[in-house]
Protein backbone atom coordinates (compact mmCIF):
# COMPACT_ATOMS: atom_id res chain seq x y z
CA UNK A 1 0.00 0.00 0.00
CA UNK A 2 1.14 3.66 -0.50
CA UNK A 3 0.00 6.42 1.67
CA UNK A 4 1.33 10.13 0.69
CA UNK A 5 0.86 12.21 3.61
CA UNK A 6 2.49 16.10 4.17
CA UNK A 7 5.84 15.33 4.01
CA UNK A 8 6.71 11.64 3.54
CA UNK A 9 5.64 8.65 1.28
CA UNK A 10 4.53 5.29 3.07
CA UNK A 11 5.21 2.49 0.86
CA UNK A 12 3.67 -0.31 3.49
CA UNK A 13 3.40 -3.91 3.51
CA UNK A 14 1.47 -6.15 5.09
CA UNK A 15 2.61 -9.52 6.79
CA UNK A 16 -0.07 -11.28 8.51
CA UNK A 17 3.16 -13.66 9.78
CA UNK A 18 4.63 -10.27 11.50
CA UNK A 19 3.08 -9.77 15.37
CA UNK A 20 4.27 -6.20 15.46
CA UNK A 21 5.10 -3.63 13.01
CA UNK A 22 8.62 -2.80 11.09
CA UNK A 23 10.45 0.09 10.16
CA UNK A 24 12.65 -0.91 6.96
CA UNK A 25 16.20 0.19 6.63
CA UNK A 26 16.93 -1.64 3.85
CA UNK A 27 15.05 -3.50 0.69
CA UNK A 28 16.17 -5.68 -1.64
CA UNK A 29 13.93 -5.66 -5.07
CA UNK A 30 15.26 -8.67 -7.00
CA UNK A 31 13.06 -8.11 -9.73
CA UNK A 32 15.53 -5.28 -10.96
CA UNK A 33 18.42 -6.64 -8.78
CA UNK A 34 18.69 -3.22 -6.54
CA UNK A 35 19.02 -2.60 -3.17
CA UNK A 36 17.35 1.00 -1.64
CA UNK A 37 18.58 2.32 1.43
CA UNK A 38 15.70 5.15 2.66
CA UNK A 39 17.20 7.72 4.79
CA UNK A 40 15.74 7.31 8.15
CA UNK A 41 15.82 10.79 9.89
CA UNK A 42 13.23 11.19 12.06
CA UNK A 43 12.11 9.61 15.71
CA UNK A 44 10.06 6.05 15.29
CA UNK A 45 8.77 3.63 18.09
CA UNK A 46 9.71 0.69 15.83
CA UNK A 47 12.07 -2.37 15.33
CA UNK A 48 14.37 -2.07 12.80
CA UNK A 49 14.96 -4.97 9.72
CA UNK A 50 15.71 -5.37 6.11
CA UNK A 51 13.26 -6.89 3.67
CA UNK A 52 13.26 -8.66 0.68
CA UNK A 53 10.31 -8.84 -1.96
CA UNK A 54 10.44 -10.71 -4.89
CA UNK A 55 8.74 -8.57 -7.15
CA UNK A 56 7.66 -4.94 -6.54
CA UNK A 57 5.84 -3.20 -9.64
CA UNK A 58 5.14 0.36 -7.77
CA UNK A 59 7.63 3.06 -9.01
CA UNK A 60 7.51 5.00 -5.41
CA UNK A 61 10.76 4.02 -4.69
CA UNK A 62 12.84 4.95 -7.47
CA UNK A 63 10.35 8.44 -7.59
CA UNK A 64 10.78 9.36 -4.27
CA UNK A 65 13.54 11.01 -2.47
CA UNK A 66 15.23 8.70 0.18
CA UNK A 67 14.44 11.17 2.99
CA UNK A 68 10.80 11.36 1.93
CA UNK A 69 10.44 8.07 1.91
CA UNK A 70 9.26 5.65 4.68
CA UNK A 71 8.75 2.08 4.26
CA UNK A 72 7.04 -0.72 7.13
CA UNK A 73 6.35 -3.79 7.37
CA UNK A 74 3.08 -4.05 9.72
CA UNK A 75 0.45 -7.22 10.66
CA UNK A 76 -2.50 -5.45 9.59
CA UNK A 77 -2.60 -2.34 8.08
CA UNK A 78 -6.06 -0.58 9.02
CA UNK A 79 -4.85 -1.69 12.58
CA UNK A 80 -1.46 0.04 12.07
CA UNK A 81 -3.12 2.94 10.34
CA UNK A 82 -5.39 3.95 13.44
CA UNK A 83 -2.96 2.23 16.38
CA UNK A 84 0.24 4.67 15.20
CA UNK A 85 -2.67 7.79 13.77
CA UNK A 86 -0.53 9.92 16.31
CA UNK A 87 2.97 9.04 15.13
CA UNK A 88 1.96 9.71 11.84
CA UNK A 89 0.54 13.28 12.60
CA UNK A 90 3.71 14.11 14.26
CA UNK A 91 5.69 12.81 11.16
CA UNK A 92 3.86 15.47 9.30
CA UNK A 93 4.12 18.12 11.33
CA UNK A 94 5.86 21.42 9.21
CA UNK A 95 8.98 22.69 10.36
CA UNK A 96 8.48 26.92 11.36
CA UNK A 97 9.25 28.72 8.16
CA UNK A 98 11.78 31.30 7.67
CA UNK A 99 9.55 34.27 7.02
CA UNK A 100 6.15 34.45 8.98
CA UNK A 101 3.23 34.92 6.78
CA UNK A 102 3.32 39.06 7.25
CA UNK A 103 6.89 39.11 6.48
CA UNK A 104 6.14 36.72 2.97
CA UNK A 105 3.48 39.17 2.39
CA UNK A 106 5.35 42.15 2.24
CA UNK A 107 8.52 40.92 0.47
CA UNK A 108 5.81 39.84 -2.70
CA UNK A 109 3.89 43.15 -2.65
CA UNK A 110 6.74 45.09 -2.80
CA UNK A 111 8.48 42.78 -5.76
CA UNK A 112 4.83 43.72 -7.65
CA UNK A 113 5.47 47.54 -5.82
CA UNK A 114 8.71 48.04 -7.35
CA UNK A 115 8.10 46.37 -10.47
CA UNK A 116 11.73 44.71 -9.78
CA UNK A 117 13.07 42.37 -12.93
CA UNK A 118 13.83 39.28 -12.13
CA UNK A 119 17.94 39.81 -11.46
CA UNK A 120 16.87 42.65 -9.20
CA UNK A 121 14.16 40.42 -7.83
CA UNK A 122 17.32 37.67 -6.43
CA UNK A 123 19.05 40.74 -5.45
CA UNK A 124 16.02 41.61 -3.23
CA UNK A 125 15.23 38.43 -1.98
CA UNK A 126 19.07 38.15 -0.73
CA UNK A 127 19.04 40.85 0.39
CA UNK A 128 15.63 40.20 2.56
CA UNK A 129 16.82 36.87 4.02
CA UNK A 130 20.23 39.24 4.98
CA UNK A 131 18.28 41.77 7.14
CA UNK A 132 16.18 38.83 8.81
CA UNK A 133 19.06 36.90 9.73
CA UNK A 134 20.34 40.42 11.36
CA UNK A 135 17.24 40.38 12.69
CA UNK A 136 15.97 43.52 11.38
CA UNK A 137 12.15 44.67 11.39
CA UNK A 138 11.42 43.33 7.86
CA UNK A 139 7.56 44.65 8.18
CA UNK A 140 8.58 47.91 9.09
CA UNK A 141 11.06 48.82 6.50
CA UNK A 142 9.25 47.22 3.51
CA UNK A 143 6.15 48.63 4.25
CA UNK A 144 6.93 51.95 2.56
CA UNK A 145 7.67 50.52 -0.48
CA UNK A 146 4.50 48.47 -0.98
CA UNK A 147 2.91 51.48 -1.38
CA UNK A 148 5.29 53.49 -3.80
CA UNK A 149 4.24 53.99 -7.40
CA UNK A 150 6.72 53.20 -9.69
CA UNK A 151 6.97 55.35 -13.36
CA UNK A 152 9.88 54.37 -14.84
CA UNK A 153 13.04 52.22 -14.91
CA UNK A 154 15.42 54.61 -13.32
CA UNK A 155 12.96 55.52 -10.67
CA UNK A 156 13.05 51.84 -9.91
CA UNK A 157 16.43 51.45 -9.84
CA UNK A 158 16.46 54.10 -7.60
CA UNK A 159 14.53 53.13 -5.06
CA UNK A 160 15.94 49.54 -5.30
CA UNK A 161 19.46 50.59 -4.68
CA UNK A 162 17.89 52.51 -1.56
CA UNK A 163 16.43 49.57 0.06
CA UNK A 164 19.02 47.08 -0.80
CA UNK A 165 21.53 49.62 1.33
CA UNK A 166 18.51 49.21 4.21
CA UNK A 167 18.50 46.02 4.41
CA UNK A 168 21.82 45.04 4.93
CA UNK A 169 22.36 48.47 6.60
CA UNK A 170 25.95 50.50 6.68
CA UNK A 171 26.84 48.32 9.41
CA UNK A 172 28.04 46.11 6.62
CA UNK A 173 30.78 47.94 5.76
CA UNK A 174 33.16 47.38 8.74
CA UNK B 1 27.83 11.90 18.51
CA UNK B 2 24.65 10.30 18.36
CA UNK B 3 24.82 8.36 15.84
CA UNK B 4 21.28 5.95 15.31
CA UNK B 5 22.61 3.89 11.96
CA UNK B 6 25.88 2.88 10.69
CA UNK B 7 25.73 2.08 6.88
CA UNK B 8 28.84 -0.59 6.49
CA UNK B 9 30.02 -1.89 3.65
CA UNK B 10 30.20 -5.95 3.74
CA UNK B 11 33.64 -5.89 2.44
CA UNK B 12 35.00 -4.02 4.84
CA UNK B 13 33.07 -5.74 7.59
CA UNK B 14 36.17 -7.62 9.57
CA UNK B 15 38.28 -4.87 9.35
CA UNK B 16 40.49 -4.28 12.02
CA UNK B 17 39.38 -0.08 11.56
CA UNK B 18 36.25 -0.90 11.13
CA UNK B 19 35.51 -3.13 14.30
CA UNK B 20 37.25 -0.10 16.32
CA UNK B 21 34.90 2.46 15.30
CA UNK B 22 31.97 -0.15 15.59
CA UNK B 23 32.68 -0.71 19.65
CA UNK B 24 31.99 3.39 19.80
CA UNK B 25 28.37 3.03 19.10
CA UNK B 26 27.16 -0.30 20.27
CA UNK B 27 23.13 0.97 19.90
CA UNK B 28 23.44 2.09 16.61
CA UNK B 29 21.67 0.08 13.78
CA UNK B 30 24.37 -1.78 11.61
CA UNK B 31 23.13 -1.94 7.80
CA UNK B 32 24.99 -3.89 5.63
CA UNK B 33 25.76 -2.35 2.07
CA UNK B 34 27.82 -3.00 -1.07
CA UNK B 35 29.04 0.03 -1.91
CA UNK B 36 29.05 3.28 -0.22
CA UNK B 37 28.36 5.27 -3.50
CA UNK B 38 24.86 3.78 -3.67
CA UNK B 39 24.29 5.73 -0.37
CA UNK B 40 26.93 8.74 -0.59
CA UNK B 41 26.66 10.46 -4.30
CA UNK B 42 22.67 9.34 -5.26
CA UNK B 43 20.57 12.15 -6.09
CA UNK B 44 17.60 14.10 -4.80
CA UNK B 45 19.50 13.58 -0.91
CA UNK B 46 18.84 16.18 1.59
CA UNK B 47 21.98 17.09 2.99
CA UNK B 48 20.99 19.79 5.66
CA UNK B 49 18.08 16.90 6.88
CA UNK B 50 21.19 14.38 7.06
CA UNK B 51 23.69 16.44 8.70
CA UNK B 52 20.92 17.51 11.67
CA UNK B 53 20.82 14.02 12.14
CA UNK B 54 23.78 11.66 10.82
CA UNK B 55 24.44 8.48 10.34
CA UNK B 56 27.78 6.91 9.82
CA UNK B 57 29.15 5.29 6.28
CA UNK B 58 31.84 2.98 6.57
CA UNK B 59 33.65 1.72 3.65
CA UNK B 60 36.30 1.06 1.62
CA UNK B 61 38.23 4.20 -0.79
CA UNK B 62 38.21 2.32 -3.97
CA UNK B 63 39.35 5.52 -6.45
CA UNK B 64 40.33 8.76 -6.30
CA UNK B 65 42.92 8.57 -3.08
CA UNK B 66 44.00 12.76 -3.41
CA UNK B 67 43.52 15.65 -5.53
CA UNK B 68 45.48 18.77 -6.54
CA UNK B 69 44.28 21.17 -4.48
CA UNK B 70 42.37 24.42 -5.33
CA UNK B 71 43.69 27.58 -6.04
CA UNK B 72 40.93 28.94 -3.70
CA UNK B 73 43.47 27.29 -0.91
CA UNK B 74 46.65 28.98 0.03
CA UNK B 75 49.26 27.01 -1.15
CA UNK B 76 51.78 27.91 1.25
CA UNK B 77 54.91 28.59 -1.73
CA UNK B 78 54.32 25.23 -2.90
CA UNK B 79 53.72 23.97 -6.53
CA UNK B 80 52.92 20.16 -5.54
CA UNK B 81 49.98 20.68 -3.49
CA UNK B 82 47.64 18.07 -2.78
CA UNK B 83 44.96 16.70 -0.49
CA UNK B 84 43.20 13.29 0.62
CA UNK B 85 39.97 12.53 1.79
CA UNK B 86 40.10 9.85 4.79
CA UNK B 87 36.77 10.89 5.77
CA UNK B 88 34.11 13.42 4.27
CA UNK B 89 32.17 15.58 6.68
CA UNK B 90 32.34 15.40 10.08
CA UNK B 91 30.30 15.70 13.44
CA UNK B 92 30.39 19.71 13.32
CA UNK B 93 28.04 22.15 11.83
CA UNK B 94 30.02 24.86 10.40
CA UNK B 95 27.46 27.14 8.26
CA UNK B 96 30.15 28.40 6.21
CA UNK B 97 31.39 24.75 6.03
CA UNK B 98 31.71 24.16 1.86
CA UNK B 99 31.20 20.20 2.04
CA UNK B 100 27.50 20.91 1.33
CA UNK B 101 28.41 22.55 -2.22
CA UNK B 102 30.40 19.46 -3.06
CA UNK B 103 28.80 16.75 -1.50
CA UNK B 104 24.97 15.16 -2.29
CA UNK B 105 25.16 13.32 1.26
CA UNK B 106 25.13 14.95 4.68
CA UNK B 107 26.09 11.40 6.54
CA UNK B 108 29.92 11.23 7.57
CA UNK B 109 32.18 8.55 5.66
CA UNK B 110 35.12 7.16 6.68
CA UNK B 111 37.12 4.94 4.60
CA UNK B 112 38.72 2.34 7.01
CA UNK B 113 41.39 1.64 4.06
CA UNK B 114 43.41 4.55 5.36
CA UNK B 115 46.66 2.12 4.73
CA UNK B 116 45.41 1.80 1.68
CA UNK B 117 45.53 5.64 0.70
CA UNK B 118 48.28 6.02 2.49
CA UNK B 119 49.74 3.40 0.31
CA UNK B 120 48.45 5.06 -3.07
CA UNK B 121 50.48 8.10 -1.57
CA UNK B 122 53.97 6.40 -1.15
CA UNK B 123 53.78 4.69 -4.67
CA UNK B 124 52.45 7.61 -7.00
CA UNK B 125 52.99 11.01 -5.18
CA UNK B 126 56.32 10.52 -3.00
CA UNK B 127 58.26 8.43 -5.69
CA UNK B 128 58.99 11.83 -6.86
CA UNK B 129 61.53 13.49 -4.08
CA UNK B 130 60.59 16.93 -4.82
CA UNK B 131 58.67 18.70 -1.87
CA UNK B 132 54.88 17.29 -1.51
CA UNK B 133 52.07 19.31 0.53
CA UNK B 134 49.55 17.13 1.28
CA UNK B 135 46.84 18.34 3.26
CA UNK B 136 45.00 15.27 4.84
CA UNK B 137 41.72 16.81 6.84
CA UNK B 138 40.30 19.39 4.65
CA UNK B 139 36.80 17.03 4.27
CA UNK B 140 36.81 16.33 7.83
CA UNK B 141 38.16 16.96 11.00
CA UNK B 142 41.03 14.26 11.18
CA UNK B 143 42.54 14.62 14.23
CA UNK B 144 39.65 15.76 16.17
CA UNK B 145 37.93 12.60 15.87
CA UNK B 146 41.25 10.39 16.23
CA UNK B 147 39.89 9.18 19.11
CA UNK B 148 37.52 7.13 17.09
CA UNK B 149 39.25 6.07 14.44
CA UNK B 150 42.77 5.62 15.31
CA UNK B 151 44.26 6.71 11.57
CA UNK B 152 46.71 9.42 12.73
CA UNK B 153 49.90 7.11 13.82
CA UNK B 154 49.98 5.40 9.95
CA UNK B 155 50.65 9.37 8.56
CA UNK B 156 53.06 10.43 11.36
CA UNK B 157 54.93 7.03 10.35
CA UNK B 158 54.85 8.49 6.87
CA UNK B 159 56.18 12.15 7.73
CA UNK B 160 59.05 10.55 9.50
CA UNK B 161 60.00 8.07 6.47
CA UNK B 162 59.93 10.95 4.19
CA UNK B 163 61.41 14.09 4.77
CA UNK B 164 60.55 15.83 1.08
CA UNK B 165 56.72 15.90 2.60
CA UNK B 166 54.99 18.31 4.51
CA UNK B 167 51.64 16.97 6.35
CA UNK B 168 48.57 19.66 6.83
CA UNK B 169 46.43 18.43 9.60
CA UNK B 170 43.51 21.27 9.85
CA UNK B 171 41.50 20.69 13.02
CA UNK B 172 39.62 22.84 15.50
CA UNK B 173 39.94 19.56 18.37
CA UNK B 174 40.14 20.41 21.97
CA UNK B 175 42.87 17.76 22.52
CA UNK B 176 46.79 17.25 21.70
CA UNK B 177 46.44 13.55 22.13
CA UNK B 178 49.49 12.26 21.08
CA UNK B 179 51.80 11.35 23.47
CA UNK B 180 55.49 11.31 21.58
CA UNK B 181 56.71 14.27 19.92
CA UNK B 182 55.18 14.24 16.24
CA UNK B 183 57.82 15.11 13.05
CA UNK B 184 58.63 18.73 12.44
CA UNK B 185 56.63 18.27 8.80
CA UNK B 186 53.35 17.72 10.39
CA UNK B 187 51.97 21.10 10.29
CA UNK B 188 48.69 20.75 13.05
CA UNK B 189 47.00 24.03 12.13
CA UNK B 190 44.20 25.48 14.29
CA UNK B 191 41.05 26.93 12.85
CA UNK B 192 40.54 30.15 15.06
CA UNK B 193 38.01 32.36 15.36
CA UNK B 194 36.17 34.86 18.38
CA UNK B 195 34.00 32.95 20.22
CA UNK B 196 31.38 35.17 19.19
CA UNK B 197 32.11 33.99 15.96
CA UNK B 198 32.24 30.50 16.80
CA UNK B 199 28.94 30.57 18.86
CA UNK B 200 27.08 32.22 15.78
CA UNK B 201 28.62 29.92 12.55
CA UNK B 202 30.38 26.73 13.97
CA UNK B 203 27.90 24.63 15.63
CA UNK B 204 29.03 21.77 17.67
CA UNK B 205 32.67 22.62 17.68
CA UNK B 206 35.09 23.14 21.00
CA UNK B 207 35.44 26.87 22.28
CA UNK B 208 38.12 28.75 21.40
CA UNK B 209 39.29 28.19 24.97
CA UNK B 210 39.96 24.72 24.40
CA UNK B 211 41.37 24.72 20.98
CA UNK B 212 44.19 27.15 22.21
CA UNK B 213 44.53 24.95 25.18
CA UNK B 214 45.26 22.26 22.84
CA UNK B 215 47.37 24.45 20.75
CA UNK B 216 49.66 24.96 24.11
CA UNK B 217 49.70 21.29 24.74
CA UNK B 218 50.93 20.20 21.30
CA UNK B 219 53.60 23.61 21.36
CA UNK B 220 55.19 21.96 24.99
CA UNK B 221 55.59 19.06 23.01
CA UNK B 222 57.32 20.29 20.29
CA UNK B 223 54.70 19.77 17.53
CA UNK B 224 55.07 22.65 14.84
CA UNK B 225 52.03 24.59 14.86
CA UNK B 226 49.78 26.98 12.32
CA UNK B 227 47.41 29.91 13.52
CA UNK B 228 44.39 29.40 10.86
CA UNK B 229 42.37 32.43 11.30
CA UNK B 230 39.74 31.91 8.28
CA UNK B 231 37.23 31.92 7.04
CA UNK B 232 36.76 35.83 8.46
CA UNK B 233 32.96 36.55 8.61
CA UNK B 234 31.79 39.90 9.40
CA UNK B 235 30.42 41.08 12.48
CA UNK B 236 28.20 43.72 13.87
CA UNK B 237 31.54 45.66 15.63
CA UNK B 238 34.24 43.54 13.59
CA UNK B 239 36.94 46.28 14.57
CA UNK B 240 36.95 45.44 17.94
CA UNK B 241 36.17 41.56 17.81
CA UNK B 242 38.85 40.57 15.50
CA UNK B 243 41.47 43.12 17.62
CA UNK B 244 40.04 41.32 20.61
CA UNK B 245 40.39 38.04 19.46
CA UNK B 246 44.56 38.61 18.02
CA UNK B 247 45.18 40.27 21.62
CA UNK B 248 43.54 37.37 23.17
CA UNK B 249 45.43 34.85 20.99
CA UNK B 250 49.18 36.55 21.77
CA UNK B 251 47.79 36.74 25.38
CA UNK B 252 47.85 32.96 25.61
CA UNK B 253 50.05 31.44 23.06
CA UNK B 254 53.63 32.62 22.61
CA UNK B 255 53.74 33.63 18.73
CA UNK B 256 57.58 33.08 18.75
CA UNK B 257 56.84 29.44 18.87
CA UNK B 258 54.18 28.75 16.28
CA UNK B 259 55.65 28.11 12.96
CA UNK B 260 53.39 30.09 10.82
CA UNK B 261 49.68 31.58 10.99
CA UNK B 262 47.72 32.14 8.20
CA UNK B 263 44.68 34.28 7.18
CA UNK B 264 41.66 34.37 4.96
CA UNK B 265 37.98 34.81 4.81
CA UNK B 266 35.15 32.93 3.56
CA UNK B 267 35.67 32.19 -0.43
CA UNK B 268 34.15 29.55 -2.59
CA UNK B 269 34.15 29.06 -6.49
CA UNK B 270 30.95 30.37 -7.99
CA UNK B 271 29.46 27.25 -9.05
CA UNK B 272 29.51 25.97 -5.55
CA UNK B 273 28.00 29.19 -3.90
CA UNK B 274 25.19 28.33 -6.41
CA UNK B 275 24.64 24.74 -4.40
CA UNK B 276 25.25 26.00 -1.38
CA UNK B 277 22.32 28.43 -1.44
CA UNK B 278 20.23 26.13 -3.06
CA UNK B 279 20.95 23.39 -0.47
CA UNK B 280 21.41 26.03 2.58
CA UNK B 281 19.53 29.08 1.61
CA UNK B 282 18.71 30.57 4.80
CA UNK B 283 22.32 29.58 6.54
CA UNK B 284 23.91 32.32 8.66
CA UNK B 285 26.33 33.42 6.34
CA UNK B 286 24.35 35.07 4.13
CA UNK B 287 23.38 38.09 6.72
CA UNK B 288 26.63 39.99 5.02
CA UNK B 289 26.17 41.30 1.49
CA UNK B 290 28.84 38.91 -1.08
CA UNK B 291 30.54 39.99 -4.05
CA UNK B 292 31.13 38.01 -7.50
CA UNK B 293 35.38 38.47 -8.74
CA UNK B 294 36.16 36.21 -12.09
CA UNK B 295 36.77 33.38 -9.88
CA UNK B 296 35.29 33.04 -6.49
CA UNK B 297 32.54 34.65 -4.21
CA UNK B 298 33.50 36.27 -0.85
CA UNK B 299 32.18 38.75 1.17
CA UNK B 300 31.83 42.53 0.36
CA UNK B 301 33.68 43.50 3.61
CA UNK B 302 36.48 41.01 3.34
CA UNK B 303 39.31 43.55 2.37
CA UNK B 304 38.12 45.61 5.97
CA UNK B 305 38.20 42.52 7.90
CA UNK B 306 42.05 41.57 6.47
CA UNK B 307 43.15 45.25 7.03
CA UNK B 308 42.12 44.43 10.66
CA UNK B 309 43.84 41.38 11.23
CA UNK B 310 47.05 42.74 9.50
CA UNK B 311 46.85 45.84 11.98
CA UNK B 312 46.44 43.85 14.56
CA UNK B 313 49.25 41.67 14.03
CA UNK B 314 52.03 44.21 12.59
CA UNK B 315 54.09 43.77 15.54
CA UNK B 316 53.90 39.89 14.51
CA UNK B 317 55.21 40.14 11.01
CA UNK B 318 58.67 40.80 11.82
CA UNK B 319 59.07 37.69 13.84
CA UNK B 320 56.31 35.42 12.89
CA UNK B 321 55.61 33.68 8.67
CA UNK B 322 52.20 35.26 8.58
CA UNK B 323 50.12 34.45 5.31
CA UNK B 324 47.09 36.26 3.84
CA UNK B 325 44.99 35.04 1.68
CA UNK B 326 44.45 38.03 -0.84
CA UNK B 327 43.01 37.74 -4.04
Amino acid sequence: MILKKKNYTYLIFENSKTIEPYLINKIGLNQHQIVYYPDILFDHPFAEKALEVSTFEDQTIFQTPPHQLVILEVPHITHFLEAYKDWLDAMDQSKEPFYTVEERTVIDQSIKALRLSVNQKIQFEKACIAAKLQQMPLVTILHPYTLMIIKNKFERNQRLSQLLNQLYGEKNEN
Amino acid sequence: MKIKHIYIEEKILNHTNTQRILKHFPQAHQIIITDYRDLFNRHQQNFMAQKARQSLILAACKQDYYYKASSNCENYGHTRFYYTNVMMNCFYDCSYCYLKSIYNCGHFLIFVNNDAIINQIETNLLIDPSPLYLAISYNSDFFAFDQLTHFMPSWLTLARHYQNLTLEVKTKSPHFMLTKTPPKNVIFAWSLLPQSIINQYEQHTPSLTSRMEAINKALKMGATVRLSLEPLIPSDNSDKIYTDFICDLRNKIDFSKVDSINVGGFRISAQQMKNFTKKDPYAPVFAWPFVRTQTTVHYKAEASLLKIIKKALEEDQKTTKIYFFDE
